[in-house]
């Protein structure tokens, strides 16, 4: 520890002059430049082309401003204040057994029924694998997957393996110039997943399991890519109902997805980050950009989402319905308690012919929470017999939350149909009294009306983080009444 | 007054696509027509005080209702925040005609008042700006009808601002129904504040000009008040439509219903945008809104956004909107019953629209509406 | 057993029971009649806890234990059971679940553990087959989309699980067919024992047909005005209430 601050001295003079080398610290001192773009590479060991991307990506970047149209409030970011790219901390600074980590998160953990070992790992304690045979069941998931060639790597090793496929796809669906958050993350992105399903080949197993066991550690700039080559399905579950704990306040992560013809994407969301306390301090700031490209006929991309963590969350994953008869999805649960802000919704873009997309949303708003709903359906003139059905529906729990609506709707062809429904309602004092009536605590009876009325989303959900996912919403509501 | 307003609107200039509230309707050809007076800004200034407007307004001057007087610059800009409408701003700076409509405590006007304003070829020289004020007593009630229409072929630009202060226990009908010629530029805000226990209906049809862009904003001042904004929208050719509705509840017991349908063909372009704000003391507050469109033409669009701002959990609030074609099944029906396709099209959008008309409680707004769109045959089928 | 002392209570300020006194015995089954808005219904609320009404004067004694210092579920926890009037829909919560989370409810607090998942599922069938109740509503979420009958057949259902000490049925029979009324009645006098009383609100007299009370009480203006044996209620048929409204 005494060294650390020597450590870090050192590597910022270095720093200073466009090298980092130093090995043991692995850590980048904060700012952000041209040269830190070139580290980060440089420390990947990237192909020629993907720095020169980063590059293109963070001269876009200086010219963008912050978007200010969410509906949400946050003091300036410091982007000059992150360090972009840390290594795992270091082992001195992690808690070395369960009885070192806060007994709150671990009280969370316990209601949340998670196993101990996944306590340990989530919880960040040393050396976890040493204990946990993570790496004996990554072994038999990864011959399994290799048997059906599936690749499902993390984001630097399949730099590394298969760069042709990243230099062909990476950023088709969501461009560097995108957005501001797009632009940094394509900039800077630490790691994340890559996932690639050959033709014909349905995906042997969620790619849940293995993922909560090994991709814990995703770092602020995540950046995940996924290929479901012609005919393929895949389904991929990200995150976990478990509060992670982590360090950095700002997450801006960029997932692409890309269907070719008659394959199937489910790509499912569980979040859960420090939504920070109850006055607002604290918390992460989750801007995030996720698109799918529906690219071939019939193809389907489906999101699912739980969102329940985060200071502020600001994500629409869409879906870009290009191929004939294609299907987009998007079925979304966002909570917000507390001081939590959250701007989610979709953007469903017609393009093929024949395409219908479904958007389900429901978003529950308690304590001082404020929850968006922001859409967009858009039916351009070659999208001939779009369909597109959406609900949204807003939950409100005390009077001194929020819930509003903002859906776009355009429509340039005359053979699109679309509805769009949308209610906002309090749970209903006659429904608590119903409940009550039968025995049940006034928690019980607001956990038990707000799962039905997510119920539509929760179904979507593979079968275990659907039971979770219920879990985490009454763990999350907790103290939302009296 | 028009000084400040006319170097306010100098700076920020007309709204663009940048602007959410302008996101898709385009306004170069009014910054065209506009030129003029940006060359020619103090004689028009000047003038603007003394000249009239060309638009011709027709109306029976009585007690009730007489010419604003300009002169009183006290009475303007008291129901929006000027600072959100750049338009209102032009027309701060600009306006030249318009009647004040005055109706006293206790006092039931049988008679609806109707203004006529007709364009002449005179009203292409320069841009039109008017400005109506109407206040309804404490109350009182009164049904007021303002009639768009063009007696020249040229393009011109209207840009029109009305204030209405609805008293206690008021009940206005208001009334818009715009048929000018196709070329004609037409923009119009209808800002409405309420007093307590207040009734505004406001019944609006827009099937004339170029560009016509509505913003029909109710303010609830105090508890109780309830604000109905009907209207149909029809557009075709290279015709570009836009309502902006929108109420802001602050008192509690308000209530809001939005409930407008349209039928967009050729390259014609609807835009719709309502816009219901519950804030955190608007204990029971009720909000609907609805906006249906059928879209006949695949170079036509309709881009509809029905918002809901809701900072409160003691409210009842719901939106929907579609969009669609005419009903296939019902069409072939029809026709399967030795009806032509186009008549059968034709009641199939009459009965579209109809749904509408029959929301309006005056028969007689009900039937200048079916007029106003040709309909030959009431609900009745008389 | 169950009792209730010079009850006042008020709604919005107006009072609605003006002094309301029963002494219900263990095993007894009560009939309360009066003409609409006598107060019958705000006397089962009342006793429920429900929001809304303001208790101004009295007490409302189960076992001895004032149930107004009560909340709404301890009440329903302790043994109070209030089949409503209109069943409250929820939508999206499964009529199963909701039924295990009460019954579970209530063997917490008796220190027991969860019930056993298969074991329920035979008692609730059973149950449902009692009460003639179609299955497959079990599946579907709380009343939702429920008719009339199916809903106060659900009533009873949960009645019949749950087993109250004190059930009040209110207005139970409106709505439903003569066949239905007495597969409610049998499930009813199936839980009839000498530890369990029932309180049966109805404007009419047909349900006591097959509910046979042992006392029946004319509510009239929020006070008891007239209290007999079951020859009472045939009175009223015949005379209606007339007489306890002049």
């Amino acid at each position: 520890m005494s060294n650390n601050a020597e450590i870090k001295e050192i590597a910022s003079q270095e720093y200073q002059h466009g090298f980092v080398t130093d090995i043991e610290s692995e850590s980048l001192p904060p700012g952000l430049s041209e040269d830190t773009v070139r580290a980060i590479s440089a420390k990947k060991n990237e192909p020629e082309f993907l720095l020169n991307w980063r590059l293109k990506a963070y001269r876009h970047w200086l010219t963008m401003k912050e978007p200010k149209w969410p509906h949400v409030n946050y003091p300036p970011i410091d982007f000059q204040a992150i360090s972009y790219f840390s290594a795992p901390k270091s082992i001195d600074d992690m808690p070395k057994s369960l009885d070192e980590v806060d007994p709150e998160l671990l009280r969370t953990y316990e209601k949340l029924g998670i196993p101990l070992r996944e306590q340990e790992m989530l919880a960040g304690v040393v050396a976890v694998d040493a204990v946990f045979d993570s790496v004996s069941v990554a072994t038999t998931f990864k011959s399994k997957l290799k048997e059906a060639g599936v690749i499902f790597c993390s984001f630097s090793e399949a730099v590394q393996e298969c760069p042709e496929l990243i230099e062909q796809y990476l950023g088709s669906v969501v461009p560097y110039a995108d957005n501001y958050y797009a632009a940094l993350n394509s900039a800077v992105y630490s790691d994340g997943s890559f996932v690639y399903i050959p033709k014909g080949v349905r995906c042997p197993m969620e790619l849940s399991t293995y993922f909560r066991i090994n991709a814990a550690n995703t770092g602020q700039f995540e950046r995940t890519l996924v290929i479901a080559e012609e005919g393929s399905h895949v389904s991929y579950l990200e995150g976990c109902t478990a509060p992670m704990r982590d360090e950095n306040q700002l997450h801006a992560a960029v997932v692409e997805l890309i269907a070719l013809k008659d394959a199937q994407i489910k790509y499912s969301t569980v979040q859960n980050w420090y939504p920070g306390d109850k006055d607002g301090k604290g918390g992460i700031y989750n801007f995030v950009t996720k698109r799918g490209d529906c690219r071939g006929d019939n193809s389907k991309i489906s999101w699912t989402q739980v969102e329940t963590g985060s200071a502020i969350t600001w994500k629409y994953p869409s879906c870009i319905l290009r191929g004939n008869n294609s299907v987009g999805e998007f079925y979304s649960v966002a909570l917000t308690n507390n001081m939590q802000q959250a701007d989610t919704g979709t953007k469903m873009i017609h393009i093929g012919k024949n395409t219908s997309s479904t958007i389900i949303s429901k978003g529950i708003s308690a304590g001082r929470g404020q929850n968006s709903y922001r859409g967009l359906v858009k039916i351009t003139p070659s999208a001939e017999n779009a369909k597109n059905f959406t609900q949204c529906d807003s939950l409100l729990i005390g009077d001194k939350c929020g819930a509003h609506t903002f859906p776009y709707i355009e429509v340039a062809n005359k053979t699109a149909q679309l509805g769009h429904e949308a209610a906002t309602s309090k749970i209903s004092e006659d429904q608590l009294f119903y409940c009550m009536q039968r025995g049940l605590d006034m928690e019980n009876a607001i956990s038990m009306i707000v799962n039905g009325f997510c119920k539509e989303v929760f179904k979507e959900l593979p079968m275990e983080f659907a039971v979770e996912a219920q879990k985490l919403l009454e763990v999350s509501l907790e103290g939302c009444v009296g | 007054m028009r000084q400040q307003a006319w170097q306010q609107f100098t700076q920020q200039g007309l709204p663009t696509l940048r602007d959410e509230q302008w996101k898709y309707t385009p306004l170069r050809m009014v910054a065209a027509l506009l030129k003029e007076e940006e060359n020619n800004v103090g004689g028009i200034l000047n003038e603007a005080r003394t000249k009239q407007s060309n638009i011709e307004l027709q109306f029976e001057a009585n007690s009730y209702v007489k010419q604003v007087d300009f002169d009183n610059v006290a009475i303007f800009n008291h129901t929006f925040n000027l600072a959100e409408h750049p338009l209102a701003v032009l027309n701060t700076a600009l306006m030249q005609s318009g009647v004040a409509i005055t109706i006293p405590d206790n006092t039931v006007i049988a008679e609806p008042i109707v203004i006529t304003c007709i364009a002449n070829d005179a009203s292409a020289e320069q841009t039109q700006q008017l400005r109506h004020i109407i206040k309804i007593g404490v109350n009182s009630k009164a049904q007021v009808i303002f009639k768009y229409e063009s007696a020249t072929e040229k393009r011109y630009f209207v840009n029109i601002v009305q204030e209405i202060h609805a008293g206690e226990n008021s009940h206005l009908e208001h009334v818009i129904i715009q048929e000018q010629h196709d070329d004609a530029l037409h923009i119009e805000g209808v800002h409405i504040k309420q007093a307590a226990n207040s009734i505004v209906k406001s019944y609006a049809l827009s099937k004339g000009a170029k560009l016509a862009r509505f913003d029909i904003q109710a303010h609830f001042a105090a508890a109780g008040s309830s604000c109905e904004m009907i209207g149909l929208y029809q557009a075709k050719g290279k015709q570009h439509v836009d309502f902006h509705l929108n109420a802001e509840h602050k008192q509690p017991h308000c209530r809001t219903k939005q409930f407008y349908r349209g039928i967009v063909d050729d390259k014609a372009k609807a835009v719709f945008n309502a816009r219901v704000v519950i804030h955190p003391q608007a204990d029971k507050s009720v909000s609907e809104q609805t906006n249906n469109n059928l879209l006949l033409s695949n170079t036509a669009e309709v881009d509809t956004k029905p918002e809901l701002e809701v900072y409160h959990d003691d409210v009842k609030a719901a939106h929907g909107a579609t969009v669609g074609q005419l009903d296939k099944d019902a069409l072939f029906y029809l026709t399967a019953r030795g009806i032509q396709k186009e008549k059968a099209e034709e009641m199939l959008r009459t009965a579209f629209l109809s749904a509408v008309i029959d929301e309006i409680d005056s028969v007689m707004v009900q039937a200048l509406f079916r007029t106003a769109l040709g309909m030959m045959e009431d609900k009745n089928g008389r | 057993m169950f009792e209730i002392k010079n009850l006042h209570a008020t709604v919005d300020g107006k009072e609605v029971l003006k002094g309301i006194s029963l002494d219900i015995k263990a095993g007894e089954v009560h009939a309360i009649m009066g003409p609409n808005g006598s107060g019958k219904s705000t006397l089962g609320n009342v006793i429920a806890g429900r929001d809304g009404y303001e208790v101004t004067q009295g007490e409302v004694l189960l076992h001895g234990q004032n149930l107004l210092d009560l909340e709404a579920h301890e009440r329903a926890l302790i043994g109070v059971f209030l089949a409503m009037q209109y069943p409250v829909e929820i939508p999206g919560v499964n009529n199963m679940s909701f039924l295990k989370a009460a019954l579970n409810a209530k063997r917490k607090m008796q220190g027991e553990p969860e019930v056993d998942a298969f074991d329920f599922l035979n008692t609730v069938k059973s149950k449902v087959k009692q009460v003639n109740m179609k299955e497959d509503l079990l599946y579907r979420a709380v009343n939702e989309g429920f008719s009339g009958g199916e809903k106060k057949r659900n009533e009873v259902l949960q009645m019949l699980v749950l087993e109250p000490t004190l059930a009040i049925l209110d207005e139970t029979d409106s709505g439903l067919d003569i066949d239905a009324l007495q597969t409610v009645a049998e499930g009813v006098n199936s839980l009839r024992s000498a530890d369990r009383s029932f309180i049966v609100i109805t404007h009419y007299q047909r349900l006591l047909d097959y509910i046979v009370p042992d006392k029946v009480h004319v509510l009239a203006d929020g006070k008891i005005v007239k209290s007999g044996d079951k020859t009472l209620a045939m009175e009223l048929e015949k005379e209606g209430y007339g007489w306890v409204e002049a």
